[in-house]
């Protein structure tokens, strides 16, 4: 397994500086005003390594998270449940399928004003758009999964008289586990979208507030330096849930998330 | 009677005609009796366990099973054809799921189960999980799950039918001795006339869909039943009657599918 998990690594890393060496080396014949807006990734990487020393990347960076965390944190218990109901009863799919793709499709940063007008500008609000954001994937990849959950399963509980809630602890989550960490793996990233997204306009603090003031400044260097902390904060999700995976998917050759 | 059938029938409403499975069925099952019932593939034999299990109500007749087991026992326990274990669940949980209906802590549960598994020669097998086992080991799990419940009643729908000949063979003498020791009444499927031959106090002969009883015989060869028993002119008398009423199906069924 340790081999498995580390064998796209070496690809990884080695894209990664062969596109790095070729964006710095072309960065020298970028007109003035590309090269102000593209700078070249010495200094992009200068840029982080100075916001990383002084704190203050770090400290919004910080601040996004939490609301990512607390965002999504709110939204499971109800996304995992509904799914899960959506997945076990047809009759509750019917109703909830649609709901949920109707739910999905509304681009939920355009209706941050309502959150705004409806639960004040503050804390609330945001983390309730983040949440509502999240509630999405993670209840859609839960109906998924209770619905791959083999109905011999159901009938062997059925047939050895297990309870509808011992069901529901002992088959359905199990089951639908591995989808259900996609699903978180999902709900985490979009909530990052939407917290910086609505931090662009809407706080005064995180890395979205970060990202707009560098722009405002002009600190191209520091606007870049956002950018790379956010698709750090990507591998960090997908590291977290794999490890989760591994942990708690122990049964399951192979690998979901 | 733990099992008896009163002019069974089942008819699946199907997208456009309606399918017959199972048509005006009526037999009993003595108490520790062992009954093969044998018929061509397709023909019901699952639809008939699964009645029987309660899994599936039928369209007319009754499945009556003796339901006084007591309480924390169900009336009949399932061997599914793919042994349906819980991927998720450990060997030893899976087991111990025979035990959902009684009222005792978790781990009591899994107590009985460790001892049930370490009877069978599972114990190292406890925290594994099913899919690092052998199809083989896996049947025998389901088998001790479907044993641990302690329903009187065993219903075994081709369990061995996936297996290879060798580990069939073991896992029959390893279904006799356990059915032996606890001399519950078992309720096989199965299409092989030779494993009914090795297992069965009777056999019964199922007609092609709908499936109709064609004939139960009773089979007195004496236990164990060696090769030279299942050898002897009485068992080759058995064997060609079912293979005749069975060849005679068969052969209509092909008929019919051309």
């Amino acid at each position: 397994m340790t081999r498995s998990r580390f064998a796209g690594l070496p690809a990884l890393l080695t894209a990664v500086v062969v596109a790095g060496v070729a964006w710095q080396i072309a960065a020298r014949h970028f007109s003035r005003g590309a090269a102000i807006f593209f700078p070249p990734p010495s200094a992009i990487l200068a840029a982080l390594g100075r916001r990383v020393a002084d704190g203050t990347l770090p400290a919004a960076a910080g601040i996004t998270a939490a609301r990512v965390l607390a965002g999504v944190a709110l939204a499971s218990p109800l996304a995992i449940g509904l799914g899960a109901l959506a997945g076990w009863s047809v009759s509750a799919r019917r109703t909830l399928d649609p709901a949920l793709a109707a739910g999905h499709a509304i681009p939920k940063i355009a209706a941050l004003p309502l959150f705004l007008v409806a639960l004040g500008i503050g804390e609330t609000a945001r983390v309730a758009l983040v949440a509502v954001s999240a509630f999405f994937p993670l209840a859609i990849n839960t109906m998924a999964g209770v619905a791959e959950i083999s109905p011999v399963h159901f009938e062997v509980a059925r047939h050895y008289g297990a309870s509808r809630a011992r069901t529901f602890r002992r088959v359905v989550l199990p089951g639908a586990l591995p989808l259900i960490l996609v699903g978180l793996r999902l709900a985490l990233t979009i909530g990052l979208v939407i917290t910086i997204a609505l931090e662009l306009v809407a706080a005064n603090d995180g890395l979205g507030s970060w990202i707009w003031r560098a722009w405002q400044t002009f600190s191209i260097d520091d606007l870049w330096a956002g950018l790379v902390a956010a698709s750090l904060f990507g591998i960090a999700i997908q590291a977290l849930l794999a490890a989760a995976s591994r942990r708690l998917v122990r049964w399951r050759p192979g690998r979901t998330v | 009677m733990p099992v008896r059938l009163r002019n069974l029938s089942h008819v699946f409403p199907g997208d456009g005609e309606p399918v017959a499975a199972i048509d005006d069925l009526s037999f009993e099952i003595a108490n520790g009796e062992f009954a093969c019932v044998v018929g061509p593939s397709g023909c019901g034999k699952t639809t008939l366990l699964r009645i029987v299990a309660g899994l599936q109500l039928p369209s007319g007749g009754a499945a009556e099973v003796d339901t006084t087991a007591g309480p924390g026992r169900p009336p009949t326990a399932m061997v599914f054809q793919d042994h349906g274990l819980f991927p998720w669940m450990t060997v030893a949980d899976n087991v111990a799921f025979g035990l959902e209906r009684r009222d005792v802590p978790r781990d009591e549960k899994r107590r009985i189960a460790a001892a049930f598994l370490s009877r069978i020669g599972l114990k190292r097998f406890l925290d594994r999980f099913p899919h690092e086992l052998s199809a083989g080991m896996q049947q025998r799990v389901g088998i001790a799950r479907a044993f641990v419940s302690d329903a009187p009643v065993l219903l075994m729908d081709e369990p061995f039918g996936a297996l290879d000949a060798q580990t069939r063979l073991l896992l029959q003498e390893e279904l006799l001795a356990l059915w032996t020791a606890s001399r519950k009444t078992v309720l096989f499927v199965t299409h092989d006339i030779e494993e009914a031959m090795r297992l069965g106090d009777r056999i019964l002969v199922l007609s092609g869909r709908p499936a109709r009883l064609r004939t139960s015989m009773t089979i007195l060869l004496p236990r164990p039943r060696g090769e030279e028993s299942l050898a002897s002119p009485e068992a080759l008398e058995i064997r060609r009657a079912v293979w005749e009423l069975l060849r005679d199906e068969a052969r209509r069924e092909l008929e019919a599918a051309r």
